[in-house]
């Protein structure tokens, strides 16, 4: 939760400082914040070094530590050579030597804090928890006089050296009510294990194990300002403010803070200013613990017993300070830059359309950027039981903190052939820097069967020519049976005979049959009505227009559409005569259409109802009857209710 | 990146190297019992101490005076209860007569008795002053330096002579041969009035003695450890602890638990208040030491 410098109030020890800002709250606060500990993205080191203004000024390495994010979970390892208070006594006790000299006796007492370990997790974005484990040691040292009965009687000096080690466990929590308000709770002193023999005499030196809690709140009021506020339960407290602002595009933040601690005096017990620079890579603070109350004073023993150590580098013998600290946020792995807002699947999947989605999307994304910097998005996609690799779709570029719709395309293998519809999932990726994708989501998606069709008759071409090598087979197969009879014909006539034959040698082997799915359009593919010996105007117009295509002969698809969406398809097939040929196969000018070819000549086109399954002459003429009156006398074609789907 | 990896190395190099110091320790002064011990003689056997506590309750080596003058009030408590005593005794050495032992160490000077000696009008007595040396096989031994000026109060010699604490005793010499008669006024400390807690054992050598007494903060006060010799009434001082006169002390445990207990058994604390001055006239010089003692036996601890 805090990064710079500070000192906490009582127990709890600092040297980071309340900050908080957009940018980063690098580093964990052992002491304070167990739980929410930092935003820090991937590995974290920091250094942090010191003086102290005793008697004799001089500078210290007070932490070395590094932090790893792994998901959710934060983990730290501090060492601190630094954070250490050693002190230093006459026992009062001065022994005379044999030769009148004085020897004063005298007592060593040192307290250290060597190393830290902190775990953090967060359950969401606005919880998490963690613990901190430090571990101490206590080494008492003391000379006492000691007598001693040989031959002769004398004193002497007796170093007695007794050493504890103590872990301290703490538990904390964190919660962000929103950006801008966060509050955390935590122990102080709630496992404390102490390993190694002490005196009864020399209990009362040890550092204070009084279990306390502390509390805090973290308030930002505006982006640029923050206040904070922490409580311990023995009444010492410590509240800041916090400022942030760019000079020359920079990144700055300053504050102080003001504690009072239960031990020292007066009522404020001290100011922490602190200044900070930080840029995406590090961040540099200085900082500095100014006390009001004279340190470099003489202090008695009296003032050292009247209550145990709280704090190793906060108590009332800790003397001013001036901080520096430089922190380094190695990321190895990519921050996010883009994000998804949302995808909407805008068509079903029909397999047998797979040309479509070449070229028209079959989902919609809207996704933001999260940066500063415009951003090149990769979209991909893949969808379960269709293709086992992503995607890729057309990259596009988002201004900074900008969203934009992103399309995805997709491709049908040729070889899918299931006939159920199923439920699958479409996986969607967008990647803005490398292959590693910053954000995905996974929809639903509809996969219709291979038969399915969206019932527009423009898609039936994908029908028609899917598989065409059967088509061109079964067409060869029908033609090679006629061709003593093409052979005797004008070449202008072989269009026309192509289309009658292959419409007479289909028509005898099929019969018309309803589509019986009514929630779904179901269209058969050309080897499938013939296998099935049967199929409803679809399944025969593709049958007919793909035999015919395959044979060489230019078709159309006639799409009648009536009010009460009552749909109907017949095939045209392009006879390639001009009108005044018109007399080589009718004498009726009423039973053939005439359109302009790419080279604007008139040609012949002749209308079929497949449905008609007699003969081709009966066929054609219940086909030009319905287009004459439909799409001709009905100005079908000019109102928009009958169209012509040229298959090619 | 790698400039930056470098810039990183270079800072991080700089703090470990600028960091090699310490924090400073903090100096406290003690304000708890400021205390001095020495040991009295290093040699437990020593001819001089193997008198003890002599019935002054001193433990002073008269070979450094020529003439001493001597007043004490002393209390002794016991299991048993309290004895008072009041005790003056004058000595005047011939410094041309010394007198030395088997092993050639001076022992002391042979006395003068060269007149009348009064305390408070009240005329001391002639007794035979001998002192304690080990022979040549090491046994004990006395012998006599000559007669001292005695005047005591307890319960062998009544007399009407009572130690005034927080006063003054009128010493005067009456000189047999020539030289007029030397007087002058003696003054004596406040009485002390000690008690002792104790608490641990012995033998378990986890004695803790706690000693109280009314206070003055008299500037010369000093507290004498002894301890008596088993199946012996002699009792030898072994450490002179000096320490504030505030009225209360925690003896130093390794001080009294170290003694070895096959040779010594009870403990003897001796709180002392002394006045110490030497007076002069013409060309005799008095060496004048006024105590006022209380001594705590505590018997087989």
């Amino acid at each position: 939760m805090f990064a710079g410098k500070t000192i906490l109030p009582q127990s709890s020890i600092g040297f980071t400082g309340f900050y908080k800002n957009n940018y980063t709250q690098p580093f964990a606060n052992f002491e304070s914040n167990p739980s929410g500990y930092s935003s820090l993205k991937d590995w974290g080191l920091s250094f942090s070094s010191g003086t102290e203004f005793s008697s004799e000024s001089n500078a210290n390495l007070y932490s070395i530590s590094v932090s790893k994010r792994m998901k959710n979970s934060l983990l730290s390892l501090r060492y601190t050579p630094g954070y250490q208070k050693e002190f230093i006594f006459k026992t009062g006790e001065v022994l005379v030597d044999e030769d009148s000299s004085l020897k004063s006796l005298q007592s060593q007492y040192i307290y250290k804090e060597i190393f830290g370990l902190g775990y953090s997790y967060s359950f969401n974005k606005n919880f998490s928890a963690g613990l901190s484990i430090r571990y101490f040691t206590q080494e008492f040292q003391r000379e006492e006089v000691n007598a001693v009965f040989l031959d002769t009687l004398f004193l002497e000096t007796n170093t007695t050296d007794e050493r504890v080690n103590l872990i301290k466990t703490d538990l904390g929590i964190n919660y962000n009510v929103n950006d801008n308000l966060s509050f955390s709770l935590g122990t102080i002193n709630l496992l404390n294990s102490v390993n190694g023999y002490l005196s009864d005499a020399m209990h009362k030196y040890q550092l204070d194990d009084k279990f306390k809690i502390i509390a805090g709140v973290n308030f930002s009021p505006f982006d640029f300002l923050n206040l904070n506020l922490l409580y311990e339960s023995d009444n010492s407290f410590q509240a800041g403010i916090n400022s942030s602002f760019r000079i020359s595009d920079q990144n700055f933040s300053a504050g102080i803070s003001i504690f009072h601690d239960e031990q020292q005096l007066p009522f404020i017990a001290g100011i922490i200013p602190y200044l900070s620079y930080q840029t995406k890579f590090f961040q540099v603070s200085l900082s500095a613990v100014d006390y009001f109350s004279n340190r470099n004073k003489s202090f008695s023993v009296s003032d050292f017993t009247q209550s145990r150590l709280p704090s190793i580098t906060n108590n009332k013998f800790s003397f001013d300070k001036a901080v520096f600290s430089v922190s380094f946020f190695l990321n190895t792995i990519n921050e996010q830059a883009v994000q998804f807002i949302d995808v909407e699947i805008l068509n079903e999947i029909y397999p047998a359309l797979s040309d479509n989605y070449v070229n028209t999307p079959f989902a919609e994304g809207k996704i933001v950027n999260l940066t500063e910097k415009p951003v090149t998005v990769k979209p991909e996609s893949r969808i379960k039981g269709i293709t086992s690799d992503k995607i890729q779709s057309p990259e596009i570029t988002i201004a900074p903190f900008d969203t934009a719709e992103v399309y995805f395309y997709t491709f049908i293998p040729d070889d899918y052939n299931k006939t159920k519809s199923e439920i699958s999932y479409a996986d969607f990726f967008i990647s803005s820097i490398n292959d590693e994708p910053d954000d995905q989501i996974q929809t639903p998606v509809l996969i219709n069967g291979i038969n399915a069709w969206d019932g527009q008759v423009i898609n039936l071409k994908k029908i028609i020519k899917r598989n065409f090598s059967f088509a061109i087979e079964t067409s060869k197969k029908i033609l090679s049976q006629f061709k003593n009879v093409l052979d005797s014909i004008p070449d202008e006539l072989h269009q026309f005979y192509k289309g009658k034959l292959i419409f007479d040698s289909i028509t005898d082997k099929l019969t018309y049959i309803a589509d019986p799915r009514a929630s779904a359009e179901y269209v058969q593919f050309p080897e499938q009505t013939l296998e099935l010996r049967g199929g409803d105007c679809d399944d025969l117009s593709v049958l007919y227009s793909s035999l015919l295509e395959s044979a060489g002969v230019e078709t159309a698809l006639v799409d009648y559409r009536s009010p009460d969406e009552i749909r109907h398809v017949n095939v045209m097939f392009n006879t390639e005569l001009s009108p005044d040929k018109a007399r080589e196969i009718t004498v009726n000018d009423r039973k053939f259409f005439t359109r302009k070819n790419e080279e604007g000549k008139n040609e012949i086109w002749l209308i079929i109802e497949t449905t008609s399954l007699t003969d081709f002459n009966e066929a054609w003429n219940a086909g030009m009857k319905k287009f004459n009156q439909n799409a001709l006398d009905d100005m079908g074609l000019a109102k928009g209710y009958v169209e012509i789907v040229d298959v090619n | 990146m790698k400039k930056l990896y470098g810039h990183f190395i270079l800072i991080a190099v700089t703090i470990l190297l600028a960091g090699c110091d310490k924090p400073a320790p903090t100096e406290l002064f003690d304000d708890s019992d400021q205390i001095q011990v020495e040991v009295i003689s290093s040699d437990p056997d020593d001819e001089f101490y193997s008198t003890g506590f002599d019935s002054t309750g001193l433990a002073e080596n008269p070979v450094n005076y020529t003439n001493l003058v001597t007043v004490s009030g002393i209390k002794t408590t016991r299991n048993s209860g309290t004895e008072n005593m009041s005790f003056a005794q004058a000595v005047f050495f011939d410094r041309n007569a010394p007198v030395f032992g088997p092993n050639g160490r001076l022992l002391g000077y042979r006395t003068l008795n060269p007149g009348l000696v009064r305390f408070n009008n009240i005329p001391a007595q002639l007794h035979p002053f001998r002192i304690n040396f080990r022979g040549h096989g090491g046994e004990h031994a006395d012998t006599s330096l000559g007669s001292r000026y005695v005047l005591s109060n307890d319960r062998g010699h009544p007399n009407n002579f009572l130690f005034p604490f927080d006063s003054f005793i009128k010493f005067e010499f009456v000189p047999i041969l020539s030289g007029g008669v030397i007087s002058f006024g003696i003054p004596t400390p406040k009485e002390i009035t000690a008690s002792a807690k104790v608490s641990g054992k012995f033998s378990d050598r986890n004695l803790r003695i706690e000693l109280e007494w009314n206070g003055a903060n008299h500037n010369d006060f000093e507290l004498i450890i002894g301890t008596k010799i088993k199946e012996e009434e002699r009792v030898i001082p072994l450490f002179r602890v000096r320490t504030e006169d505030d009225g209360h002390l925690i003896i130093p445990t390794n001080l009294i638990n170290q003694i070895p207990q096959e040779r010594f058994n009870h403990l003897l604390f001796s709180l002392v208040r002394k006045i110490e001055r030497d007076y002069m006239e013409g060309e005799t010089e008095f060496h004048i030491i006024s105590t006022s003692i209380h001594s705590i036996v505590i018997e087989n601890p």
